[in-house]
């Protein structure tokens, strides 16, 4: 395997292709598995360095599967999934495995959840550097009140030895943060870090995020339903519905221009502070389903108001309809042609 | 450079030794649990019964046998060991309490309360030893089969099932006819067989609901091994639950003891026990015997009611410390 260390600003992180997570579906205790839910299903995508793509849709729509599937929580289904240009679909060896997890990392939704209650705030934050046997303890005591000074929780000897539950909220966030980011990581899975942060805090913490990406040069997948947040964070957009890749852009292009009717609802149903505006909204009916064996046909095809004979017959393929614009609907098919 | 050896030196001071914190820290945990854990009535019983017994038998008794139990201090006639001599001085054993003989002497001529205190260190080293073993098998193979899930679940889960079925003390009956059991051999298979039982699967729920926490998927990322996980996540977090059983087994084997020893069963010089059982043999718990031979069995029958109690009194005082829903607010 080539090691290939060096690489220029532009260069592409992670490369996703036709990434697919199945879970199978077991009914009764004794059957056998019959069907699978498609939580995944064909996703491609790249991440450059520096760049953050957020990942939208609604609670059930496959972006968490994603983000864990990325991080090796999940082991993919199918797919090829390529880090740093080495190929890490199946990290088989120790030493692949090491090299992996030492460069990726996630940041939970739950920071009252993601810390271990038993622990200090410096057996939290160094806890990435002693899995991964790095450096003396001098050293990671030096590199956690360091990280633990530039998300923001001053002075960081006053909380090095304070377990998570003498922390608020947006503190444990932080230290959450704090943990993922101390061994310099390339790439981050940030799986709706703001949602359980009060509002008032979430764009604090989102401004840190923000200058950490900047100036630590990560990649970062950033899952969120909030099309606002994904906006402010994000460079480019990808939203998914059931499991499937509907449309993928970058970030204003997508929010001022939304092409495929399941982005366009989403954007209608973003709330706008102002009680005269009027805009054309747009009613998509029922709820979302569960991709447990489904058809091949469009995924939206229940709930689009714009169904055609078409999308009942065959799943649309993501195609590049404006510089780099994708978006899986037939209605743009056509007008290719 | 100037700059980051001052910075070393000044982390430096902080990081006097981060272990002597963490002493700190743990003793300050403990003295909040110990907070808690002295307001529940029933819990500091318990641990003054226990107090009592273990400074009676640790440091009352061996002053004792130095001094007035000493072999020639009676009349310097025989040898006399209070545990299992005969005195010569009192004609008609057993004789009821008297200032030789404070609990009065059983059957055979012995102090009661020379047996009953040396048996007690005896009682509290077999308990603790087979509520450790108890302990550390219940936690190990919950936590691994919690953890591993599939075919070593169901085998040790099963196991579980079969021994909670199994008749428990027919089985020592059985174990001490086929063998010379002392009090060692008994704590080891009082601790092994229920260390597969009944613990094994409440620490294994336990640790279910630990398994799933993000936490464990954040230290994953990271790239930890699963005995890491098993070791710094799951175990310090169910420890608290496995050392509230350690309590409640402490009970079962001193118990498990009484019964094997008044059968009779036990290859050991003196238990409480052992004190009821010379009673029976020789017929002295039958009809109005019972009555009148009073400090026969009273004493062993209420030091093993008394501690048996105790331990279990003091582990409901720590289920008050382990689940704050039990606390009164």
């Amino acid at each position: 395997m080539p090691e290939v260390e060096m690489v220029d600003a532009t260069d592409v992180v992670l490369k996703v292709e036709n990434l697919k997570k199945f879970f199978p579906v077991r009914k009764g205790v004794f059957s056998r598995v019959r069907s699978f839910l498609h939580a995944v299903d064909d996703v491609s995508f790249e991440i450059k360095r520096g760049e953050v793509l957020a990942l939208v849709g609604e609670s059930g729509c496959g972006k968490t599967t994603t983000g864990k599937t990325l991080v090796r929580l999940h082991s993919p289904t199918d797919g090829k999934i390529t880090f740093l240009n080495r190929d890490v679909t199946h990290l088989r060896s120790a030493v692949d495995r090491k090299w992996f997890h030492g460069k990726s990392q996630m940041i939970f939704q739950d920071p009252f959840e993601s810390l271990n209650p038993r622990k200090t705030i410096f057996d939290i934050v160094s806890e990435p550097m002693n899995i991964q046997s790095e450096g003396s303890l001098k050293y990671r005591e030096e590199k956690t009140m360091e990280i633990l000074k530039r998300v923001g929780i001053s002075p960081p000897n006053a909380f090095l030895w304070r377990y998570p539950h003498e922390l608020s909220g947006g503190q444990r966030q932080r230290v959450a943060i704090a943990r993922a980011l101390v061994m310099n990581p390339e790439f981050v899975v940030a799986d709706e870090p703001t949602s359980m942060l009060d509002v008032s805090i979430r764009t604090q913490v989102m401004k840190l995020m923000m200058n950490l990406i900047s100036d630590m040069h990560m990649s970062f997948l950033y899952i969120t339903h909030d099309l606002a947040v994904a906006r402010y964070m994000s460079d480019y957009i990808s939203v998914m519905y059931l499991g499937k890749m509907v449309e993928y852009g970058e970030t204003e292009e997508v929010i001022q221009n939304p092409l495929h009717p399941y982005t366009k609802a989403l954007i209608s149903a973003v709330p706008v502070p102002d009680p005269e505006f009027k805009r054309k909204s747009i009613q998509i009916k029922g709820g979302i389903g569960k991709a447990i064996d489904p058809l091949p046909r469009c995924r939206f095809y229940d709930r689009c108001p714009f169904a055609m004979d078409v999308c009942a017959k065959e799943e649309p393929s993501l195609v590049d309809v404006d510089d780099g614009h994708k978006v899986a609907c037939f209605l743009y098919d056509k007008k290719e042609e | 450079m100037a700059n980051t050896t001052e910075g070393m030196t000044a982390s430096s001071e902080i990081f006097e030794s981060p272990f002597k914190i963490k002493v700190k820290l743990m003793w300050r945990a403990f003295k909040e649990n110990w907070r808690i854990f002295s307001e529940s009535k029933i819990g500091m019983l318990g641990l003054w019964i226990v107090i009592i017994f273990a400074v009676a038998g640790f440091v009352v008794y061996p002053i004792l046998a130095s001094t007035i139990w000493k072999s020639t201090s009676l009349n310097a006639m025989v040898s006399y060991n209070p545990v299992t001599g005969y005195d010569f001085t009192i004609a008609n054993n057993p004789a009821p309490p008297s200032l030789a003989h404070l609990l009065g002497t059983d059957p055979l001529g012995r102090d009661i309360l020379a047996q009953l205190l040396y048996s007690t260190p005896r009682e509290f080293a077999l308990g603790i030893i087979a509520a450790l073993i108890t302990v550390f098998l219940g936690t190990l193979i919950g936590t691994v089969s919690a953890f591993y899930g599939g075919v070593v679940d169901t085998f040790f889960m099963r196991l579980a099932d079969l021994v909670l079925l199994f008749p428990f003390i027919p089985f020592l009956i059985v174990i001490s006819g086929m063998m010379q059991v002392n009090l060692l051999t008994l704590a080891l298979i009082i601790g092994l067989l229920s260390g597969f039982g009944g613990i094994t699967i409440i620490l294994r729920s336990q640790a279910m609901i630990v398994k799933v926490k993000p936490f464990i998927e954040s230290a994953k990322v990271s790239g930890a091994s699963d005995p890491y996980i098993i070791v710094n996540h799951i175990i310090p977090n169910i420890m608290p639950l496995s050392f509230l059983y350690m309590m409640f087994n402490v009970t079962g084997a001193i118990f498990s003891e009484a019964v094997l020893s008044f059968f009779g069963l036990l290859n050991i010089r003196m238990s409480w026990g052992l004190m009821i059982y010379t009673a029976d043999t020789a017929g002295y718990i039958v009809g109005t015997n019972i009555g009148t031979y009073w400090w026969l069995w009273l004493p062993p029958g209420m030091a093993i009611t008394l501690i048996c109690g105790a331990f279990y009194f003091i582990g409901r005082g720590l289920d008050e410390v382990v689940n704050p829903r039990l606390r009164r607010r």
